[in-house]
């Protein structure tokens, strides 16, 4: 085994594949040539580092130095400085918001102190194409002792003990799971693979996959071995094709190796993976959908009175679960139960349902310093999450709510900051811990247009079977969209209301039921909002196009460039002199707002300015005439 | 390629752990080569090529080798410094191939630090 | 082992449950739409049809149930698909059920504005006015999906449904596929399949078919494709269906009391 002195680990997670990361390896490895450090220098290729907003990254081991926003043309100097001459390159590392001074370890930067990784164990570690890496760090090794040591019975025990709950939004206990899909009556028995991944803005499941894809083979063994099951099959949505790429090489290697396929081991157990692709529907992440689709059926729910563990794949006993649950089993094999259930909240003693053990991977997105794919135990406080591992809100605004849970989940405001993440307390706050989606939001976000926004995503995404979610859609795509227009009237909330109830109530599918959540959740939050728009005909997010005009203000600097820019021609104004929008030509496509480089326009909605930034300083010398 | 037994995947994972090592930064002894301009115009980079080929040849596997800027005793150069965990660094000048190969042995493997090659005690420890 | 014995064994399951207080035997394997039925208790449907599989879609014949072990603990579940079982306990008219019945109803007129059997089903549910707003170029579809479910079970399996959601309907993509039989139209709750029969022709979903006529009573039988179709499946001969129910009706008639017409 070759010796090195040094691994330059490089992001090839699909963000940073798309920021041209392959190309920075390339660059990696010319240089190093160039350098005659290729006996001591390794270049390797991990998955998602988790840290997406400061891509492309590579981070340098053993000294562990985290590198962002990296270019190839960055590449030579920092290999003759860095590997080189071994001192490592400050304008190249992470620097926290507001501050000056780079923080030069990855373990040091709060994005990744605050973290616990146990289902993204080997993030960044391992080549996700050599099953080498996974096996030198314990992989396959709880496969091994539980062929090796435990009887089935045993190990859905231990899954029983640690209190592992659903990963992918339902939060079932696994374990409970496991056994009754291994009593009910049938064969052959089935597990399933999860990975339709659907929510907007999701990307904890496809990390996994890309980064790590034989946890989730191993975590699938481990189950079947445990029900009763010689076939599984990974559901991979077709938006993810870099996964399924990983998967198949990952199946392909540990099929050469004999860890997959017929009597693995030596030990008679027989296991194999079939992969079968999604093709473009959220609602193939709800359980009876995805099965009809593996069954070459339309992709569209039934009704679950007899559920999936008795009947279904093919009317089959069958195990689905998610990726990150299935990737959560081999640890808990590895390290026990009472190791995890010592992570989280609650009592596990009586009931699984009595806590949420272990930890989650949320992502991090909207308006947020640290873009990204987080692991946390379960019960870290939302302000911790936002603040701390998360770096706060940019620009210096104004936390205004989180949306969790995706389009089935609901928006967490200020002042709950303070909850811990877990099942029960996201349950009760009226949203969901869902597959792990966290959308920030600040105080230029409306809540209305964010409530429509998660409609109009339903709308796409209903399969249009049952009445109340298709006909549902229809109605409150209608109110919201009157409100957001100013032709909203108080009664509209009321139909919303009734609306959403009998959505929740008597939809057929988990899709239709949970689709008001996001709009009764902004009612719940932030219903003045809505009455604004009805009332005042106002947005006070300064986002609702119908309702806000733009206007310049008196710091304006006279540059042109919003008038060079509006489609529609309707500033005026001539270099150095105050320029002014013409409102009846204004279409408020927003333009010049966003291009004004001394932000010095107003927005106006409902009579009020609702958005005004303060100059910093005004020369004196200036003189501003219209 | 055949299918493995259960010594097959102990054995990858015994030829995989220093790599894992080293990308965890983990070990129980890190030795640091001093490097910068001056370093390498001294011969640091041979001091870190006997080095590899020791490890190598003993099949070290929890032994972090890095690299780091110049000390600022240019004079002194090449120079390493060993840290054993637990234990203040020291920092040992005026390197040759010999004198590392013995510093390994002695102080590295052995335990005990080779004072007559070394500058200070603890003047400089590294996380 | 004796006949009557055997017969004993194979009886099925009874069911002792409860349906708005009345209690209630039934078999094992019957879903809780079926016993209301066969109690005269009224549930009211939409996307189900006896001869069907059940679907569950329109969500019309929602009731609420919950065991006798938890009678607190209430689930709102389609009767249509929710098997029976031992202390069952069913409501198929509290305010709950009502309510929800009631905006699926105001649901379904704002999408089939011009059927009168939505709205006066509406009516008697208690829908009066509704600020919903209305499909544009509405037919009346409800997508019960009991056409394409009929015309699969008539072997045809020419009735899809295309796209999805709000955009979904219902279309014969591949045209040879229709034996223009009417199961679709004649089975349609709202009569939202339309269909025209003029002379010796028949057209349905944009074909055009030969219609046969009764040679005795001039009513229409049936296209060509539909005959040929039905005789294959029932095997028998064709001839057999060239005369319309009520003309073979009339000649048994006649046959059992002596006169050859």
């Amino acid at each position: 085994m070759k010796t090195y002195r040094a691994n330059v680990m490089i992001c090839a997670g699909t963000a940073c594949v798309s920021n041209h990361s392959l190309d920075i390896k390339k660059a990696f490895e010319e240089e190093i040539k160039k350098r005659d450090l290729e006996d001591e220098v390794q270049v390797v290729t991990t998955g998602c580092n988790g840290f997406c907003g400061a891509g492309p990254i590579v981070v340098i081991q053993p000294d562990g130095i985290f590198y962002q926003f990296l270019k190839p043309k960055d590449v030579p100097y920092l290999v003759e400085e860095h590997l080189l001459k071994g001192r490592p390159v400050k304008k190249l590392m992470y620097v926290p918001p507001e501050e000056e001074v780079p923080i030069p370890k990855m373990n040091d930067i709060n994005f990744f102190s605050g973290q616990m990784l146990v289902a993204l164990r080997n993030r960044g570690m391992i080549d996700p194409e050599k099953i080498d890496d996974y096996i030198a760090r314990d992989g396959y090794s709880a496969l091994v002792k539980v062929l090796t040591t435990k009887t089935p019975d045993e190990v859905i025990e231990e899954i029983k003990a640690s209190a592992l709950r659903g990963r992918g939004g339902g939060g079932f206990p696994a374990g409970i799971k496991w056994e009754t899909c291994k009593r009910a009556e049938g064969e052959p028995k089935y597990v399933i693979c999860n990975a339709d991944e659907g929510d907007p803005g999701a990307f904890m499941d496809r990390s996994i996959i890309e980064g790590d894809p034989h946890s989730v083979l191993e975590g699938m063994a481990i189950g079947a071995y445990a029900i009763g099951v010689s076939q599984g099959y990974i559901y991979v949505r077709m938006e993810y094709p870099l996964a399924i790429e990983r998967f198949k090489i990952a199946l392909k290697q540990a099929r050469e190796y004999g860890l997959l396929g017929k009597n693995i081991l030596d030990t008679g157990f027989d296991f194999d993976v079939d992969i079968r692709r999604g093709a473009g529907a959220f609602v193939c992440g709800e359980s009876t959908a995805l099965m009809a689709s593996v069954e070459g059926r339309i992709g569209e729910p039934r009704a679950k009175y007899i559920h999936t563990v008795e009947h279904g794949l093919w009317n089959r006993p069958t195990c689905l679960n998610n990726v990150e649950t299935w990737a959560n089993v081999p640890v808990i094999i590895l390290q026990g139960a009472e190791w995890f259930t010592s992570i989280g909240t609650g009592d596990v003693s009586k009931s699984p349902w009595g806590g949420s053990k272990g930890t989650k991977v949320f992502s991090l997105a909207g308006k947020i310093n640290n873009t990204g794919l987080v692991e946390v135990p379960m019960g870290i406080t939302l302000r911790k999450l936002v603040y701390d591992v998360g770096g706060g809100i940019p620009k210096g605004r104004k936390f205004k709510a989180v949306q969790t849970g995706g389009p089935s989940g609901g928006f967490i405001p200020e002042e709950l900051l303070d909850l811990q993440v877990d099942f029960e307390q996201l349950d009760a706050a009226g949203s969901i811990m869902g597959s792990g989606g966290m959308v920030i939001m600040d105080e230029s976000n409306c809540m209305v247009s964010m409530a429509l926004y998660f409609i109009e995503f339903l709308v796409g995404e209903s399969c249009g079977k049952c009445t109340p979610c298709r006909e549902g859609l229809r109605q409150l795509r209608y109110f919201l969209k009157k409100i957001i227009n100013g032709e909203g009237t108080v009664e509209d909330l009321e139909e919303i209301e009734i609306i959403s109830e009998t959505m929740q109530k008597a939809s057929l599918c988990g899709l239709g039921k949970s689709a008001p959540n996001p709009v009764l959740s902004t009612l719940k939050y932030f219903r003045d909002e809505y009455i604004a728009h009805i009332e005042q005909k106002k947005c006070p997010a300064g986002s609702c196009r119908a309702l806000i005009k733009y206007e310049i203000n008196d710091s304006c600097i006279g540059c042109l460039l919003c008038k060079k820019q509006c489609p529609e021609n309707a500033i005026s104004g001539e270099s150095k002199k105050l320029h002014i929008i013409d409102q009846d030509k204004c279409t408020n496509c927003g333009v010049c707002f966003s291009v004004c480089p001394v932000d010095s326009i107003d927005i106006i909605s409902g009579g009020d300015i609702v958005y005004h930034h303060e100059a910093l300083e005004v020369e004196n010398d200036k003189e501003m005439s219209v | 390629m055949p299918k493995l037994t259960l010594k097959d995947l102990d054995k990858i994972r015994e030829k995989t752990q220093r790599t894992m090592n080293l990308r965890e930064g983990a070990g129980r002894a890190k030795i640091t080569v001093h490097m910068g301009t001056c370093g390498i115009a001294a011969g640091a980079r041979k001091i870190m090529d006997t080095l590899l080929n020791v490890v190598e040849e003993k099949d070290v596997k929890d032994v972090i080798l890095t690299t780091s800027g110049c000390a600022g005793l240019c004079s002194r150069e090449p120079m390493a410094t060993v840290e054993l965990v637990g234990e203040t660094p020291v920092k040992y000048v005026d390197l040759t191939e010999e004198k590392i190969i013995k510093i390994f042995n002695e102080h590295v493997l052995g335990g005990t630090s080779v004072q007559e090659y070394a500058l200070v005690m603890g003047s400089e420890r590294t996380q | 082992m004796t006949e009557v014995n055997a017969a004993r064994d194979t009886k099925p399951e009874t069911v002792q449950m409860t349906i708005n207080g009345n209690s209630i035997e039934t078999e094992k394997g019957k879903t809780v739409l079926e016993a209301a039925r066969e109690n005269d208790i009224e549930i009211p449907t939409l996307c189900y049809h006896p001869g069907l599989e059940s679907i569950g879609a329109c969500r019309l014949c929602l009731v609420e149930v919950a065991k006798s072990s938890r009678p607190g603990r209430k689930r709102l579940v389609t009767s249509c698909l929710f098997p029976v079982e031992n202390g069952l306990i069913v409501d198929t008219q509290s305010n709950v059920v009502r309510q929800h019945r009631k905006i699926v109803l105001k649901l379904l007129i704002a999408r089939v504005p011009d059927s009168d059997l939505i709205r006066q089903l509406a009516t008697e549910y208690g829908v009066h006015e509704s600020r919903y707003v209305e499909r544009e170029d509405a037919d009346k579809c409800i997508m019960c999906g009991i056409c394409v479910r009929v015309c699969d079970a008539m072997g045809a399996n020419a009735l899809v449904t295309l796209s999805h959601g709000l955009d979904k309907y219902v279309d014969v993509p591949n045209k040879n596929a229709c034996i223009g039989c009417l199961a679709c139209a004649l089975s349609c709750p709202t009569n939202a399949i339309p269909f025209e029969e003029v002379g010796d022709k028949r057209r349905i979903w944009g074909k055009e078919f030969d219609l046969i006529r009764c040679e005795v009573t001039g009513e229409p039988i049936g296209t060509p494709e539909q005959i040929e179709h039905i005789a294959k499946r029932s095997d028998l001969p064709i001839d057999s269906f060239l005369k319309s129910a009520n003309a073979r009706l009339k000649e048994n008639a006649a046959e059992s009391v002596g006169v050859k017409l």
